[in-house]
């Protein structure tokens, strides 16, 4: 039948448009600078959205089940500063790890809960948790960088088969979320709770622990992206990552997770999440200006939104006979 | 009769489908114009064109006799034609008047003049015999009285052509009647009606002439009375559909399901029955009386606030849909929009939503597996899709609560609710509902459907229960039982 061509369109370029935009974003840049298409630069792509991206698998995972964090800059702030305090006060990397992560698990919890099991909005409660996870940050970091990270600045300098730990990081947890969202129970909870809600509970699943476990694995990927920023700068700073969940945000519409949740991949909300960097690394190679990277952004964001829409539209509306 | 509005060899293509292929229809002034077909046959495409919702790929539409191009609604309201939707959205809130006046308030100094508007809104009321108050909130209104009121409100901006799409879809058999007469008022008064509608009944009883469309095409337009309602479905459907309601032996066997003293709020009070094995119980009444919601507690929907469920002898507490599932106990509820299917998901991964903890391990999904199931199941249900993995919105109707019914089907379950089933599905899907219905009967399934289509729950239930403001107020076995006796029950309360 025809349908079924036109209809594989819409569904591929809601699923993999963005990597043709990824593409476009690349010979841009190349074209635009002749020190884009260097190694060590894209190297320097790919480590400086290792945070992105990791955090984008949380992400995505929230969008899908239709929620969203907006305390994650906030929250890597934080696991970063908790992060260096521990090595700081112990010198021990495993304990800074697990107490970081529980931590992160634990705000995110109280979050999932509030959201899920009080049914208050995701919008306001994530809000409310980036001014307090920020407050905590300062707090424990006594208002300046602890600097130190110990082994763990490994992260950032160490390779293996010459790459760094931190793209392979955030490919495995990109894989990872891939699995647990394609092959698990569990996802498919996530899609269906996030599709609709209503359909999904009288489907017999628990929506509220979907969501609840959702906000668990966010914040994970919070710890972990803390704990990669921490080793880039070698230190846990409480004044960083501002404004990084809107990053994240960005790079999973781009890569078409619908805010109205209920469809998405994480696969590609990382070519989201690589989009932006190459964006921002184009930007900063030919010299413009932060002030104008930001309206740069937000015009990004527009269009993210505007291809969320159409491409939803046209998987929904289009009529198979 | 003069000609009002005509279509002339109108064709619409989407991609792929040929949605309206070379269409000529005259339109009277002053009849009761039917517009039939099954789903995808076309209708709501050429009623969207003459609204002026959708361009014609080619063709053109006459008002009057002079060619009119009509790009948005607002154009064909400028020239007399009005829509009416199959979802009403009123301003809830607000009064009927300012309902009726909304964007267009009379102002004296600048400020609303109430009373103008108000006294307005009587005159028009009292011109059509119509019995609101203009100070009422809409909320307090019924949704047959919503209609009246969306269809004065088009009259008031001058409409001379009223179409309107399926607009008896959610009204009770009485809200009809009242729709019907004021319909007939309509049209004694010169202005002319287009109505889309699945319901064969009303078009024989309503309409003046008739407009048959199959898949994209005119099959014909003729006076009412040259056609009948065996040869109107053959020329929608395309075959001959012998026996709507097809018939089979029921023997009455052990009670599978006994409710006793089922309390909910005002709506559910002291509801005691029972269902048995391999039978089909009919819930009758009007909308409100109480039946969605007495057969929502019993899927844990809705929480009870007393009375005992019984399964095969044994006590069961639901307080949520998974605790009736695991119970083999499954509702296919009224709005599968709302709250029966994923729509932004696969075919596929709709049907296999419920069972996922049955076909998975350890959490993890074996896929092949459950996939084979799932095509097994919409195979054998007849859903028409190019591919199991289109997103279910996209579907018919019809196709899309056989997809419920299939996610169902693959728990094998004891009990199977439906609510309005066939609610908005055109006559082939409808039949094939119907087939399911008694096949899984026939396995030992009981059955238990809500319907507000009385020619249905007569044809399909082997015992009607028929409810009334919260209670069950009679009961009829197969043979005994009549519209009449139906309509008695529905508005009888008793103590």
């Amino acid at each position: 039948m025809k349908i079924e061509n036109r209809l594989n369109i819409a569904e591929l370029f809601s699923r993999f448009g963005i990597v043709l935009i990824l593409m476009l974003a690349v010979i841009v840049a190349s074209v635009a600078s002749n020190r884009f298409f260097t190694r060590d630069n894209i190297l320097s792509v790919f480590n400086q959205c290792a945070v992105i991206g990791t955090l984008s698998c949380g992400m995505t995972m929230l969008i899908v089940s239709g929620n969203t964090d907006l305390s994650a800059g906030s929250g890597i702030a934080l696991a970063g500063v908790t992060c260096a305090l521990v090595i700081k006060l112990t010198g021990s990397w495993v304990l800074a790890l697990i107490i970081t992560l529980f931590a992160m698990v634990f705000t995110s919890a109280i979050q999932g809960f509030l959201v899920a099991y009080c049914s208050l909005v995701p919008f306001i409660i994530t809000l409310a948790g980036q001014l307090a996870f920020r407050g905590l940050a300062y707090i424990l970091a006594d208002g300046a960088p602890i600097i130190g990270m110990g082994a763990l600045n490994k992260l950032a300098t160490g390779k293996v088969l010459g790459v760094s730990w931190l793209i392979i990081i955030t490919i495995t947890m990109v894989a990872i979320t891939w699995l647990i969202m394609n092959y698990t129970s569990f996802g498919r909870y996530i899609y269906a709770t996030g599709g609709n809600r209503e359909a999904a509970v009288a489907a017999g699943i628990n929506a509220k622990r979907t969501i609840l476990i959702a906000y668990l694995f966010m914040g994970a990927c919070t710890a972990l992206s803390g704990v990669l920023l921490a080793a880039r700068t070698n230190s846990g700073q409480p004044s960083s990552a501002v404004a990084y969940e809107f990053d994240a945000i960005i790079a999973c519409v781009l890569g078409g997770c619908g805010m109205a949740g209920g469809v998405g991949s994480v696969v590609a909300s990382l070519a989201g999440a690589l989009t932006i960097g190459v964006i921002n690394n184009c930007m900063n190679l030919v010299g413009i200006s932060a002030y104008y990277q930001q309206i740069v952004k937000g015009v990004i964001i527009v269009i993210a939104v505007l291809i969320d829409k159409k491409t939803h539209d046209a998987l929904m509306y289009s009529k198979a006979k | 009769m003069n000609e009002i509005l005509a279509v002339r060899h109108i064709t619409k293509t989407y991609p792929g489908v040929k949605a309206l292929d070379d269409v000529s229809v005259v339109f009277q002034e002053g009849e009761v114009h039917a517009v039939v077909g099954e789903n995808g046959a076309g209708k709501t495409t050429l009623m969207k064109i003459l609204y002026g919702m959708l361009p014609a790929d080619s063709g053109e539409i006459l008002y009057r006799g002079n060619i009119v191009t009509l790009r948005c609604p607002r154009d064909a309201q400028a020239i007399g034609i009005s829509m009416i939707h199959q979802e009403l959205n009123p301003i809830k809130d607000l009064t009927v008047a300012e309902n009726m006046f909304v964007g267009r308030y009379p102002t004296k100094g600048g400020f609303v003049d109430w009373q103008a508007m108000n006294s307005m809104s009587q005159e028009l009321f009292e011109h059509w015999n119509v019995d609101f108050n203009p100070k009422r909130k809409v909320r307090d209104l019924s949704t047959a009285q919503m209609q009246m009121l969306d269809i004065l409100k088009a009259i008031s901006y001058d409409a001379k052509l009223i179409i309107m799409d399926e607009p008896t879809s959610a009204l009770t058999e009485h809200e009809v009647l009242m729709l019907f007469s004021f319909i007939e008022e309509l049209k004694n008064k010169g202005i002319t009606i287009i109505v889309i509608t699945h319901k064969l009944d009303e078009v024989f009883q309503i309409a003046d002439r008739v407009t048959v469309l199959r898949d994209g095409q005119k099959i014909i337009t003729c006076a009412i009375e040259e056609m009948d309602h065996d040869k109107l479905i053959s020329m929608m459907v395309g075959r001959e559909i012998s026996n709507v309601y097809p018939k089979r032996e029921y023997h009455a066997q052990e009670a599978v399901l006994e409710v006793r003293n089922l309390n909910r709020g005002s709506k559910v009070k002291n509801v005691s029955f029972q269902l048995r094995r391999g039978e089909i119980l009919g819930f009758a009444g009007i909308v409100g009386a109480g039946r969605t919601e007495t057969l929502r507690c019993i899927f844990g929907l809705d929480r009870i606030d007393s009375g005992e469920i019984e399964l095969e002898g044994r006590h069961i507490h639901i307080r949520k849909p998974r605790d009736a599932i695991k119970n083999g106990i499954v509702m296919v509820t009224e709005n599968r929009k709302e709250d029966g299917l994923v729509l932004c998901r696969s075919i596929m991964e709709n049907v296999v939503l419920p069972s996922t903890f049955i076909n998975s391990k350890h959490g993890v999904l074996r896929k092949s597996h459950e996939s084979d199931k799932a095509k097994a199941m919409c195979k054998k249900l007849l859903v028409r899709t190019p591919s199991y993995r289109n997103i279910v919105n996209q579907l018919s109707g019809g196709n899309q609560q056989k997809v419920v019914i299939a996610k169902w089907l693959m728990m094998s379950p004891k009990i199977m609710i439906l609510d309005e089933p066939t609610r908005g599905i055109d006559v082939g899907a409808r039949s094939e509902i119907y087939r399911i219905m008694n096949d899984l009967t026939a396995q030992g399934v009981s059955i238990i459907m809500i319907s507000s289509d009385m020619e249905e729950i007569i044809g399909m239930a082997d015992r009607i229960l028929v409810m009334c403001e919260g209670r069950i107020s009679g009961e009829l076995i197969r043979g005994e039982y009549t519209q009449e006796k139906i309509l008695e029950y529905a508005a009888k309360v008793t103590a």
